[in-house]
């Protein structure tokens, strides 16, 4: 497979979340994930960018997103940075029931672990938030996992 | 225009219907007419908040056809416009045709968990049908499909039973 790495930076802009979530899965699929994997990679991309813009930046406009995508040795590593506001309790927001916003489930951080295999948060409020996850392709080579 | 094609690859999505804002509603001669438009109008998953919702009174029950991605860019718009509809037909129960939605992530979830919410204390339901397997993934993650019913059927193959 072939190592590679893509950087997008953009503003805090809500139409911004699809374009974050398939340029990652164009990355991924580079590589051998199925195709219901590579749907599970852009639900976990389109929720950590959704939580930048909706709690990092509170629907602020004008804040940058990073989001650095790579594959490496058979796996997707996938960042989101925001320099918003940060968190102020980590593992209180990675609760399932726990959100600001009734209608959002607080499931954002559920789905990033569910369809990723790894995730870690670190936040400093006032500095802004970073998320890392990552997702090991299940079958490398010719055939995806579709094909088996 | 390789990104276009690329894309257009990876992701095949049926032609999609052409940008109107979400609450209007659209006649089927309009949306026959989009069929044969330009590629560019298939590259979906790039194109900014696109979605284009339809609807159909029937006697019991409101049909709702949404077209486009569920995702935080169209949650609210959404929202308005199904609470609209279930505002302005009181006694109806709410069906919400998938068979055009190839993504949905928790915020598009809440407005389907929202307006079941709002249904359920008037003994109104809702029903979630054409459900793809990307967005039924994401609904069954949520348990979603424990408290909703959800078909894999589009509506329209169901009208003979309606």
């Amino acid at each position: 497979m072939v190592d590679n790495c893509v950087r997008l930076t953009f503003l805090s802009v809500p139409d911004n979340v699809g374009i974050a979530r398939v340029v990652v899965a164009a990355v991924a699929g580079q590589a051998g994930f199925s195709l219901s994997e590579l749907e599970e990679i852009k639900v976990a991309v389109s929720e950590a960018v959704s939580n930048a813009i909706i709690h990092g930046y509170r629907y602020r406009r004008d804040g940058w997103v990073d989001v650095e995508a790579w594959l490496e040795d058979n796996r997707l590593s996938v960042v989101v940075r925001d320099e918003g506001v940060g968190i102020e309790d980590i593992e209180q927001a990675r609760q399932p029931s726990y959100s600001t916003d009734p209608e959002r489930m607080g499931l954002g951080f559920v789905f990033m672990e569910t369809f990723m295999d790894s995730l870690q948060v670190t936040s400093q409020v006032g500095l802004g938030t970073r998320v890392e996850m990552s997702k090991a392709i299940s079958m490398a080579g010719e055939l995806s996992a579709d094909a088996r | 225009m390789w990104m276009m094609l690329f894309l257009g690859q990876e992701f095949s999505t049926p032609p999609r219907i052409p940008i109107l804002p979400v609450s209007t509603r659209i006649d089927r001669d309009a949306l026959s007419l989009s069929e044969g438009g330009p590629a560019w109008f298939r590259v979906g998953a790039v194109e900014p908040a696109m979605m284009t919702i339809l609807h159909t009174v029937q006697p019991s029950r409101v049909i709702v056809a949404i077209s486009g991605d569920l995702d935080m860019t169209v949650a609210n718009s959404l929202r308005e416009a199904l609470d609209r509809l279930i505002d302005r037909y009181p006694v109806r129960d709410l069906v919400l045709d998938l068979s055009d939605v190839g993504f949905i992530d928790s915020s598009g979830l809440g407005v389907l968990l929202g307006r079941y919410r709002r249904l359920k204390p008037r003994d109104r339901t809702l029903l979630l049908v054409g459900v793809k397997p990307p967005v039924k993934a994401v609904l069954a993650v949520a348990g979603l499909g424990q408290i909703i019913p959800i078909s894999d059927a589009p509506e329209r193959l169901r009208d003979g039973h309606a």
